[in-house]
């Protein structure tokens, strides 16, 4: 994956305590001269991930009503992935072995009678009693802008678009709106023009932000739903994400995100150490009555849809954070964050499922991870700094303390055993003590740019909009 | 739209106001934007003592309707709107308040609601205005409202007096003048319109929701204005109160019964101290703006709910001076409550069915249930709306477990007898008239359930819940009755085991995997592909059925000197059901010959071993076996009929080298048998398979042998006697050691690395010891073989002797022995004392049962007795 880079050097010889960031990456580009398929580990305390079962894992779909007598083609896996579905709403996952390159029907059957418990009996309850909490009132919008964010990836930009221009349409037709950012050729632009009802738009600022909120202003309809160019989402996807929106109060509903694939060692770790999805279950997020701060569990920015009135009534995403900027994410949660302080709701709807494909190596695995730490606490930062929420200190701390340390020292303790491979905690461990300088060095570094702006240029320069 | 043209009426606009000059005349200019024919609409204001010049303004506002305006003094919104209705002439009444301000459509909008319905009350939504980031305060109002309309909006919603809100709402003067208008004795803002609401539900108006009716709410309020609001809330509750008394205990103040400590402080603040109340209130009120700085935001929410609470209280205390006199109030109410029946609904027709039921007949409430299992009720709230269809589904989707247990009940079990589920035996007479503890049975789920007789002398009925023989739990009833009906039993298993059916039921509902035409994969083709055709040979699931493996087995029983016993045993296991097996009766050196009779009479080997010792009987009936699997039970038990079949099933599994199984009482006629099987702990009671290996347990779990198995209920492979060895002589019934050598052996075969398996469904009933003494000799006798065993385990050295020794002392003596001592739980101290005493006189009884051991071995093998065969009976008989 492509990351700007990550400070200018001036920063740097102003701001030494940057140099905790610098020297990492810097360890990072010359241990990783020449990219080797074996997991080498970008940190020092190289406690490699090889000991983990180095094969691939079938990622299988299938629904409980219309079961296969059996699967076949699936030599190059010893195990499978299967998302079960009910009448198209997933109720549950489980990994099962392939023998032979088959899977048994039968035993896909047995397994998901016998462990499957509660969202498969409530869908099968709900279908056959034929009444559904969530659709019986239908206020809800059945239009919407799909917005792909991109950013320098042609080929994933090619998959996220097939799978939006298979979205099922209610009535009118939805909006598809590529954004790109920053991009160093035109081939995305040349891409796209290859598609038909598909608008390209680009945004010269830096950062994933920049590109949200730019969608956010072009879009045409009242609801905007987000996607990245390495995910693509399921047909009913945006209809399930938008069955949320009949409630007036809810201004965000994110989805469940599942593999694309588990081809490497490195994405069977990625799904094992940050799983993108969050359960079977429907959940309502109120901001009347969760706390703010933690926003864990509401879901992930490369699924979600948002009302586009979130603009004026909690601000646009905080071009501060996410990727592109020296905090690397923490965008949406720094949203999602707002969006509930401000008493408006979020909401998790498994129905709304999209298939994302990990990062395939340990460097971007790695890399990856390290800023999800990075950007976690630079939102935290940004909570005390700008929202005055002081209990996010005490979150970051107890974080730090109950989750991370203890996971850490797990993961070494149990070296062998251990599912993630240590580095990688310890990778994210590093970003969270590199997140506040970073959501500083973000922020001084648009200060910089926009003195620089008025300097140049009379006309108000884009600044960051919270 | 031809309803529209069909109904087609003059509708009167009522405003009632104070002082709010500038919302008001937003107001009124939306009005005059309305899409709606001005000859047919009129509006009246209605100034409250207005101080603020309203009556000007509203005098001089150009509209494009009829206005008029009405001034009153100081008399609370319900008179207001009385006035208003008394001053118009409009066939319907559009009660609108004074901050909210419609949209073009909304009184179109009302008027298409009312369709040609005369008794339709229409509710239309004013959700706040209240955009962006808001005071704590704010969004909890906000969302107040807003799900006060979603609710109201989703199609199954059953409405309240709750839901009647005045500030958009309308309804036909017949209605209004038929229920006699709003109740002039609630002054102020805030309660009037719920009172209308109770007596326009109970007038059978039917209320609807106008979502298109929308109008913006311009809200201003403040936390010190809520609180005034809620206390003015307190105030019209007690009003409401005292017109519908049987409204009292739902209503919020009727929580004065419920004894929350917390709401009770709150209740002696707001009756007995309200000046000190009220200042400490206020004082909290301002502390809340700076939680609210210091984004403390659940602090602020206790502390506002509980402030909220409070005002709520004065103003109930306004109006009924004492708590006392209040709870007296609110039981007067419920005394005076007439409770409607409920609709009886099976579901077991259809959702469709019984949704036509409830459209038909209306009722109150329902009581819903699928067969003889009930699902729940909707309860029969007063003041709401009588039972539609559209209330169904969306009840039993809050009930949904229950619904799905019941559903699967209905489907998966076979339906109750019906001839069983009536008329109870006359009681049989009972010598004594001793209360038994309880009546054992066992029931098979998948049987037709059948009622239970005889209770009389029973405190209660435990019944042990299997399911295709594997033991799902235990169920309790009360006893002391002449029978338990099959419907009752039914619903008390399933309202404890329910769970367990659902797989069952969807395995029924779902279909199977396609055979031919297979789309799998879904959408996601580039992985998997699904193939038309089932490949046989090489995928096919390995699944152990009854018919593929049924190994020859040998059920050996060890007795001595107990005929009676050995016979009720030998009934039994000479019916099992299993094809292949052969009894084996080994005779311990009895000294009457009945044993021998009782064996041969049901056609078991006889085999009579003299040297006295119970592992000396197992070590020879290992001897005698011939076939590959050998299991022991005592001659105290009754085996249950499928018991050879799951032992047989555990074996399937190659490396299984024993298997045990559940040991459940035959019977709690007497205390010590109570005792013994609740208090104790009894034999083995786990309910879930086991499956105990040297890896996977831990080495204290190890030492605990008999939480594994015991020797009533044991089976093992014939090579493991060759490979661990036989039973230890020493131990065992018939030494001095008095027990332990089954769990001895259990624990060997475990500790040399060989799988144990635990499987419940092999099940056997045990007698056990019936009177006080002999339980307190039993209790002796574990007590002094365990820790023989212990000392016969660090012999064998099968763990570390330090193991065993903290093990010895920590686990038995400290937690098992000691802690008893100190508290028994129900148990009688002389019994804990006994077993104490065994451990104590342990060491000496060691040593005692190996010089025991040493003296038997000397003893000839054989001793010139006949073993006797089936077939060697006949010839014995001819002779």
């Amino acid at each position: 994956m492509q990351r700007n880079p990550l400070v200018e050097p001036g920063v740097t010889q102003r701001y030494p305590w940057l140099s905790l960031l610098r020297v990492s990456r810097d360890s990072k580009r010359t241990s990783r001269a020449g990219t080797s398929p074996i997991p080498t580990s970008p940190v020092r305390l190289s406690l490699s991930a090889d000991h983990l079962p180095s094969m691939p894992t079938a990622i299988v779909d299938v629904d409980v009503e219309r079961i296969p007598a059996e699967l076949v083609g699936l030599e190059r896996y010893e195990r499978a992935l299967v998302l079960l579905r009910v009448r198209g709403h997933p109720v549950g996952q489980m990994t099962l072995p392939v023998t032979h390159g088959r899977i048994d029907g039968a035993a896909i059957r047995d397994y998901a009678l016998d462990r499957e418990r509660w969202p498969l009996w409530e869908r099968w309850l709900l279908e056959h009693i034929g009444w559904d909490p969530v659709n019986a009132a239908s206020n809800a919008p059945r239009v919407a802008t799909v917005v792909i964010i991109t950013h320098d990836r042609p080929d994933d930009l090619q998959r996220a678009l097939e799978a939006v221009l298979r979205l099922e349409p209610d009535g009118e037709a939805h909006e598809i709106l590529v954004v790109d950012n920053c991009p160093s050729s035109d081939d995305t632009r040349a891409l796209v023009a290859g598609y038909r009802g598909v608008r390209y738009v680009r945004e010269d600022r830096r950062g994933a932000s920049a590109a949200r909120n730019r969608a956010l202003s072009e879009a045409r309809h009242d609801i905007v739903a987000f996607t990245d160019d390495d995910a693509a989402p399921d047909p009913g996807w945006l209809r399930a994400l938008l069955r949320n929106f009949d409630d007036p109060l809810v201004y965000c509903a994110t989805g469940l995100t599942m593999p694309l694939e588990l081809e490497t060692d490195a994405q069977e770790a990625s799904e094992r150490y940050t799983p993108h999805g969050r359960g079977y279950s429907r959940i309502v997020f109120s901001g009347s009555r969760c706390n703010p701060l933690s926003v864990g569990q509401v879901g992930v920015s490369l699924n979600m849809a948002l009302r586009r009135s979130v603009l004026e009534h909690v601000g646009a995403f905080d071009e501060l954070l996410g990727p592109g900027t020296p905090c690397r994410c923490g965008e949406d949660y720094d949203l999602f964050s707002r969006i509930l302080a401000a008493g408006y709701r979020i909401v998790y709807d498994p129905a709304a499922l999209s298939w994302h494909r990990h990062r395939r190596t340990w460097e971007e695995l790695h890399d990856t991870v390290f800023g999800y730490g990075v950007g976690v606490y630079a939102w935290w930062t940004r909570s005390v700094l700008v929202e005055r929420e002081w209990s996010a200190m005490q979150h970051a701390l107890r974080w730090f303390v109950r989750k991370q340390m203890p996971t850490l020292a797990r993961a070494l303790r149990a070296r062998r055993r251990s599912p993630v491979p240590a580095s990688l905690v310890w990778a994210e461990l590093r970003g969270c003590m590199a997140g506040p300088w970073a959501y500083l060095a973000s922020r001084h570094r648009a200060r910089r740019a926009s003195r620089a702006a008025r300097a140049n240029a009379p006309a108000p320069a884009t600044e960051r909009a919270a | 739209m031809s309803e529209h043209a069909a109904f087609a009426p003059r509708v009167s606009v009522i405003i009632p106001t104070h002082d709010r000059r500038d919302t008001l005349r937003q107001t009124l200019q939306a009005l005059a934007k309305q899409e709606f024919p001005f000859e047919r609409m009129e509006v009246v204001v209605v100034c409250d003592a207005c101080s603020d010049g309203t009556d000007q303004m509203v005098r001089e506002f150009q509209a494009p309707f009829s206005l008029r305006l009405v001034r009153q003094r100081a008399a609370g919104a319900g008179a207001s709107r009385n006035a208003g209705v008394a001053a118009s002439t409009g066939e319907l009444l559009l009660f609108l308040d004074d901050d909210v301000e419609p949209t073009p459509g909304l009184v179109a909008a009302h008027v298409r609601a009312h369709g040609a319905g005369r008794d339709r009350v229409v509710v239309g939504p004013y959700p706040p205005v209240a955009p962006g980031r808001l005071s704590l305060y704010r969004i909890q109002m906000r969302e107040w409202w807003e799900r006060q309309f979603h609710t109201m909006r989703q199609p199954g919603h059953r409405f309240t007096y709750r839901d009647v809100v005045s500030g958009n709402l309308s309804l036909s003067r017949e209605l209004f003048t038929r229920v006699e208008g709003f109740d002039p004795a609630i002054t102020g803002a805030g309660g009037e319109d719920w009172e209308l609401g109770v007596r326009l539900l109970a007038a059978g108006a039917e209320l609807t929701f106008a979502p298109d009716a929308l109008a913006a709410h311009h809200e201003h309020s403040d936390l010190a204005r809520s609180f005034a609001r809620t206390r003015q809330e307190g105030r019209s509750d007690v009003r409401i109160g005292m017109r519908h008394p049987a409204l009292r205990p739902s209503l919020p103040l009727g929580a004065v019964h419920a004894n929350e400590r917390a709401d009770a402080l709150l209740r002696f603040f707001a009756f007995d101290v309200p000046l000190l109340g009220g200042m400490i209130a206020t004082l909290l009120r301002h502390a809340l703006t700076l939680l609210e700085r210091a984004r403390l935001r659940q602090l602020w929410r206790a502390l506002s709910g509980a402030l909220r609470r409070y005002w709520y209280w004065r103003g109930v205390a306004e109006r009924i001076r004492s708590a006392r006199a209040l709870r007296a109030f609110v039981a007067e109410g419920a005394a005076a409550r007439v409770e409607e029946p409920l609709l009886e609904l099976d579901l077991r027709h259809g959702v469709e069915e019984a949704e036509r039921a409830l459209d038909a007949q209306r009722p109150a409430g329902a009581r819903l249930r699928c067969g003889a299992v009930e699902i729940g009720v909707i309860p029969a709230l007063p003041a709401a709306e009588r039972l539609r269809g559209a209330h169904l589904r969306p009840a039993l989707a809050a009930m949904a477990p229950a619904t799905l247990i019941a559903l699967a009940a209905d489907r998966v079990l076979p339906p109750v007898q019906i001839a069983d589920a009536s008329s109870p035996r006359p009681a049989a007479a009972v010598a004594g008239d001793v209360l038994r503890p309880a009546k054992v049975i066992s029931v098979e789920i998948t049987q037709p359930m059948r009622s239970v007789q005889d209770l009389t002398h029973y405190r209660a009925l435990r019944v042990l819940v299997r399911r295709h023989g594997m033991p799902v739990g235990w169920v309790e009833l009360p006893g002391e009755r002449a029978m338990v009906s099959a419907t009752e039993l039914l619903q008390a298993i399933v309202r404890s085991y329910g769970w367990y059916l659902v797989p069952a039921l969807l395995d029924r509902a779902l279909p199977a995997p396609a055979r031919a035409g297979a789309a799998g994969g879904g959408e996601r083709g580039d992985a998997v592909h699904a193939s038309a055709v089932r490949h046989e040979a090489g995928g096919a699931r390995i699944t152990p059925t009854d018919s593929a493996v049924v190994p020859r087995i040998t059920v050996a029983v060890c007795t001595r000197d107990r005929a009676a016993m050995l016979r009720r045993c030998l009934q039994a296991l000479s019916t099992l059901d299993y094809p292949s097996y052969e009894l084996l009766v080994v005779d311990n050196a009895s000294r009457d010959p009945e044993t021998r009779e009782v064996a041969l009479q049901f056609g078991a080997r006889y085999v009579r071993e003299h040297r006295p010792g119970l592992d000396w009987a197992r070590a020879r009936a290992v001897r005698e076996a011939r076939t590959p699997i050998i299991a022991f039970t005592d001659d105290d038990t009754v085996a249950d009929a499928g018991w050879l079949r799951a032992i047989a099933r555990a074996f399937a599994d190659p490396s299984v080298a024993a298997v045990t199984g559940l040991i459940a009482p035959l019977e709690m006629e007497t205390h010590a048998q109570w005792l013994f099987e609740t208090i104790y702990g009894g034999m083995t009671q786990r309910l879930t398979p086991w499956r105990v290996q040297r890896q996977t347990v831990t080495r204290w779990q190890m030492l605990w042998a008999s939480a594994y198995g015991v020797g009533a209920n044991m089976s093992f492979r014939r090579e493991v006697f060759d490979a661990v060895g036989t039973f230890d002589p020493a131990l065992d019934v018939g030494t001095p050691s008095g027990g332990a050598g089954d769990i001895e052996l259990l624990h060997r075969i475990v500790a040399s690395g060989r799988v144990l398996r635990y499987e419940p469904s092999a099940v056997v009933w045990h007698h056990h010891r019936a009177t006080m003494d002999a339980l307190r000799r039993q209790l002796f006798d574990n007590g002094r073989s365990f820790p023989i065993y212990l000392m016969t385990c660090a012999r064998n050295r099968t763990l570390p002797v330090h193991t065993i020794a903290s093990f010895a002392l920590r686990e038995w003596m400290g937690r098992w022995l000691l802690r008893r001592m100190v508290r028994p739980r129900g148990m009688p101290r002389r019994m804990v004392w006994a077993e104490l005493w065994g451990t104590m006189l342990s060491p000496v009884l060691y040593v005692r049962t190996r010089a025991h051991a040493r003296r038997i071995a000397q003893l000839p093998d054989e001793e010139p007795v006949v073993a006797r065969e089936p077939d060697a009976a006949a010839s014995l008989a001819a002779r």
